[in-house]
């Protein structure tokens, strides 16, 4: 089981202000919400612009009961996302991606070279088609539950946890694909 | 079953209980799928290091506290707005009322003082009945005003005329009397007491003058009954009280 980070904000518990409890967990999960952001959009200019619209989402809604405020402000910003990034969601290369450079599920694999950079996972992770890497960033790197992934991104938990598999199947072929002499001996972008 | 469900399905199973019997027996059989469980740990560890690496800019710190912070400052001014409209509409509402109470509520003086100006602006031939028969003026009344008119004697003076008039937004009837020494014009106005009179529950006897005509002004049984004249203040007084004698 992946070791989840502490819940240091809980809307559960009484508050006067809303808008002071939204403030409290922005800047508690400030860093958390930029690597989501920078996951997805690819760029650190984007994820910047991209977390600002997600605090004035987040300080719009302010005042509806928010059980877990870390899962609903990942949710807030992965719709600013979705909304700036519909078009190239619904066409273009991610669904080239998809299907052209997925692998085969049984195929065989290298084996994963015995020291990897943090320059080449994260390579590996922004290669991955969105769908992919926001299952995989939100479960791997920031601990979410299935479940909790499945609200975030608003889809089935099955359907979770098959992009999670195929997401970890594609991101363990990039990496096996790492030269650890310095070359890539595949082109992770 | 395929590797991509038996993988999915692998998954599944951390949060939600045992592997199903399908996916084991595949799993024991798919070398593929147990490389896929063997490096799943170590890639779950190496995309979490990653995650620890990184941290959100200090520029983008500086903004959103400096989001937060203009929001406070624009929600206190629309709040101040906001409570400032509120009490410009309570007072408003709260003019409007005393506006409104003041009109329909007269106190006696200032309904004293409406017979007054009434007296002051007559003039001849405004009168709709002349007569100096109390009975016939009685009867010229009925169905022209919503309460019974009785035409009392005023001592050395006679009715000559009547005829509906407004006071206050009210129907009153006005009779018009000549002292018989001088012919002083006297008006007797009855009208229907206004509420807030009956709700004062004591009993209203206003004696008032201005500009030299002087007024007796009383309630009886739901009516309001005035008189008033240009004649001093002790006769008028005294033709009051013969009137109020006269009351049933």
């Amino acid at each position: 089981m992946i070791p989840r980070p502490e819940m240091a904000v809980s809307a559960e518990k009484p508050s006067t202000n809303p808008g002071s409890l939204v403030r409290e967990a922005v800047l508690v999960y400030l860093d958390d919400l930029f690597r989501f952001a920078l996951r997805l959009t690819r760029n650190a200019g984007d994820a910047d612009d991209l977390v600002q619209e997600c605090v004035l989402r987040a300080l719009e809604g302010q005042n509806r009961v928010v059980r877990n405020p870390r899962a609903w402000l990942f949710q807030t910003l992965y719709h600013a996302f979705v909304d700036h990034h519909r078009k190239q969601l619904l066409r273009g290369p991610y669904e080239e991606e998809l299907s052209g450079e997925s692998t085969q599920a049984g195929a065989a694999v290298n084996p994963l070279p015995a020291a990897m950079a943090a320059e080449d996972v994260r390579a590996a992770v922004e290669s991955l088609p969105p769908q992919f890497r926001a299952v995989v960033w939100l479960s791997d790197a920031e601990g979410f539950l299935l479940r909790e992934v499945a609200e975030i991104l608003e889809c089935p938990l099955g359907t979770v946890a098959s992009r999670l598999a195929r997401g970890r199947q594609e991101l363990r072929q990039r990496l096996s694909a790492y030269d650890p002499q310095g070359r890539d001996s595949h082109d992770l972008r | 079953m395929t590797c991509d469900k038996c993988r999915a399905q692998l998954i599944l199973s951390e949060e939600r209980g045992p592997v199903p019997a399908a996916a084991q027996e595949h799993l024991g059989q798919c070398h593929a799928c147990q490389e896929f469980v063997q490096d799943g740990e170590r890639l779950r560890k190496e995309v979490r290091l990653l995650a620890e690496t990184e941290q959100a800019p200090r520029e983008l710190r500086e903004k959103i506290q400096a989001m937060f912070e203009d929001r406070a400052v624009s929600r206190k001014r629309q709040w101040l707005v906001w409570a400032g409209a509120a009490a410009a509409l309570v007072l408003l509402v709260l003019g409007v009322y005393g506006w409104y109470y003041t009109r329909r509520s007269p106190t006696p003086d200032r309904l004293a003082r409406e017979f007054i100006t009434d007296y002051q602006s007559y003039l001849p031939g405004k009168a709709e009945i002349v007569s100096n028969s109390p009975r016939d003026i009685e009867q010229w009344f009925q169905g022209r005003v919503d309460f019974p008119v009785r035409v009392p004697a005023l001592p050395a003076a006679a009715p000559v005329e009547a005829r509906v008039c407004e006071i206050g937004n009210r129907k009153a009837a006005l009779v018009h009397y000549r002292r018989e020494s001088d012919q002083a014009l006297i008006s007797f106005f009855v009208a229907i007491e206004p509420p807030a009179f009956d709700q004062a529950r004591k009993s209203v006897r206003v004696s008032t003058s201005y500009e030299g005509v002087n007024a007796a002004l009383w309630c009886h049984r739901g009516l309001v009954f005035s008189l008033v004249g240009a004649i001093d203040e002790a006769s008028l007084n005294q033709m009051a009280q013969a009137v109020r004698q006269q009351s049933p």
